[in-house]
């Protein structure tokens, strides 16, 4: 009976922004405009464009409105985060969460991910749960298994070498972290999709 | 509507009224999957719309009319004349979109009737539809620039369409000599990709730099400011130092004519500029089809309500792409991709007779100067008094003075678009 009523409620809503100049707001209408750099669904094709489709609402959401008001750095984000309101900047969190995560089509280094598979326990898995592969709402981190190496890579070497991405809730992790480290923690996430 | 005002709607209404706005949806749903649209062009915009016209209503009956059965993309093709960039790796075929289902037809669109809503092929085909984008993208203006024609383009090129075009280019300038001079001659707006022709001059020097060093490049230009003017300057000055040379039109860098047979440009001053290689970006405007169709305003450009990108001359018909007025936006593949899924959602909302939901406006393009030095510049649009405006307070370009290190992020971003966007439109 639950389930009935929530669809009455979605007609009812379609019908009503039927008569509404400017019609409602539609994830799919907001965060299709995000596919060209971050694929279809949020699933990237494209290095240093992470995936996006399968992460959290609230992580997405929260990530927005970081670059919208600077506290996290970027190249474009922050200019194209400027751009949206919080009931945009909700309606697309809400159609990416929605989609499945699509892993990164990168083959890993088998050495350097067993090497990376260490680090990540010792460092990572505490907030990273399970590999990193964990998506729950809340302010729970985002999934790293199977996302991109050069998006990670350039996150990561910024948060010892502070520019435009470094705002790493936990930095005082990375202060022993080496360049290898890095490496190896890239291959590690690679090895998980 | 907020939750509250929905609750009381809720309230308010009686169980029939509900059960007929629910009965009404659906029907409206299934009118939907039976409808036919035909889009024309399978570009940036055209491809895209096709796309995301299945992805929402897997039932419609879309069908695409190309002219070529491979797309050479136009961004990225500055990376051939550079050197590091292939051609076949910017080449894409239409299997993609055949695998979601819709009918891809490669010919030349020969008429459009808007009044019986039909399109028909040079082969002499033709089909009804009950929406239709047109996505013709640019045609030059031929004779625009006195003594530039398409038959001087097969000598001189103007490599303002990748393909056959860029591969001529290429070969100019593999074949110039040490000490030449390339001149680059670049038209008013609206344009093509606005910061393409710096981008070209950059990527040139790149080559240039490396086994042509005592040569120059000159930029003749019918403006006085460019797109991303100080980051390219700023680039160009830091990896070429004086090989570009760009004359604004208060300098007398507008061209009125080209001699072919000593590849000069006359500017309208009177100054001639012989050159070893001569780029000639000829002035644009629509399509071909969208001016036999009579979608055009005198301006050469596509008027449409920017809510959905349907033509305010023929109903049923949306303009997307370089083709369409644009308001705002940048003749740009980005737009083009932005327009194409505005005008899929509002195509799928009139065929279930509702208003489209909010649409969001994007343009993203990143320019090299070399392989590590990417530089961008963003829009966001919304659309106000039947106008597209930005968003105020937003996008705008990389920072001046940056590191290398960020310099080198949005060179790889550029390289991550293009996959992300060809994957969107071919995959």
């Amino acid at each position: 009976m639950r389930l009935h009523i929530a669809g009455v409620a979605l007609a009812i809503g379609l019908t009503f922004s039927a008569g509404s100049q400017a019609g409602g707001i539609s994830g799919s209408n907001i965060g299709n405009t995000c596919a060209g750099c971050h694929g279809v669904n949020g699933a990237s094709a494209g290095t240093t464009m992470p995936v996006i489709g399968g992460l959290s609402k609230s992580y997405i959401e929260t990530t927005m409105k970081k670059y919208r008001d600077g506290t996290r750095g970027a190249t474009v984000m922050g200019r194209i985060a400027k751009g949206y309101n919080d009931a945009q900047i909700a309606a697309m969190s809400e159609f990416f969460a929605k989609q499945q995560w699509v892993s990164s089509s990168e083959k890993a280094d088998a050495n350097l991910a067993k090497l990376g598979s260490a680090i990540h326990a010792k460092r990572c898995d505490v907030c990273h749960e399970k590999d990193g592969s964990v998506v729950v709402e809340g302010d729970a981190p985002p999934r790293l298994a199977g996302q991109w190496t050069g998006y990670l890579q350039m996150y990561l070497n910024d948060v010892n070498n502070p520019g435009w991405a470094s705002n790493h809730p936990k930095k005082q992790i990375f202060a022993t972290t080496t360049k290898e480290d890095i490496d190896a923690l890239l291959q590690f996430y690679a090895s998980k999709k | 509507m907020s939750n509250s005002n929905r609750r009381n709607f809720l309230k308010t209404m009686g169980g029939a009224s509900v059960a007929a706005a629910m009965g009404l949806g659906a029907t409206r749903a299934s009118a939907a999957v039976k409808a036919k649209v035909v889009v024309v062009g399978g570009g940036y915009g055209g491809a895209i719309a096709a796309r995301y016209l299945k992805m929402a209503e897997p039932g419609l009956d879309v069908v695409l009319i190309e002219k070529n059965k491979q797309y050479v993309s136009c961004p990225l093709s500055n990376t051939v004349l550079a050197g590091f960039g292939k051609l076949e790796d910017l080449t894409f075929g239409y299997d993609g979109l055949s695998r979601h289902g819709i009918t891809v037809v490669y010919d030349t669109v020969e008429s459009i009737d808007p009044q019986a809503r039909k399109v028909k092929i040079s082969g002499g085909k033709t089909f009804d539809y009950d929406r239709a984008i047109v996505a013709p993208g640019v045609d030059f203006k031929w004779g625009a620039v006195k003594g530039y024609d398409e038959a001087t383009s097969l000598t001189i090129p103007h490599a303002w369409k990748a393909g056959p075009q860029t591969t001529l280019l290429t070969n100019q300038l593999k074949s110039m000599k040490d000490g030449g001079v390339v001149v680059i001659t670049v038209p008013d707006n609206p344009f093509r990709c606005p910061p393409g022709p710096y981008e070209r001059a950059a990527l040139i020097a790149h080559y240039l730099k490396q086994h042509k060093p005592r040569s120059k490049i000159i930029i003749l230009d019918a403006k006085d400011k460019f797109s991303k003017q100080g980051l390219f300057m700023q680039g160009w000055k830091q990896h070429y130092g004086d090989m570009i040379e760009w004359v604004a039109a208060a300098k007398g860098g507008e061209i009125d004519a080209i001699d072919a047979a000593t590849r000069t440009a006359i500017s309208v001053v009177g100054t001639k500029h012989q050159a070893d290689v001569l780029n000639v970006i000829p002035p644009q405007h629509a399509g071909h089809i969208a001016h036999t169709t009579g979608l055009v305003s005198p301006k050469g450009w596509c008027p449409n309500n920017p809510v959905t990108f349907e033509s305010t001359m023929h109903k049923n018909i949306y303009v997307i792409g370089d083709a369409s007025v644009g308001g705002a936006m940048p003749k740009s593949g980005y737009g083009a991709n932005t327009q194409g899924k505005v005008a899929a959602a509002a195509i799928v909302a009139s065929l279930r007779g509702v208003e489209p939901d909010e649409s969001a406006y994007l343009n993203t393009c990143y320019s090299l100067i070399t392989p590590d030095h990417g530089i961008s510049i963003v829009g966001i649009y919304q659309v106000k008094e039947g106008q597209l405006i930005e968003v105020p307070g937003s996008g705008g370009v990389s920072p001046m003075d940056a590191s290398p290190a960020y310099r080198k992020v949005e060179a790889a971003h550029a390289d991550s678009w293009f996959r992300n966007i060809t994957t969107e439109m071919f995959g």
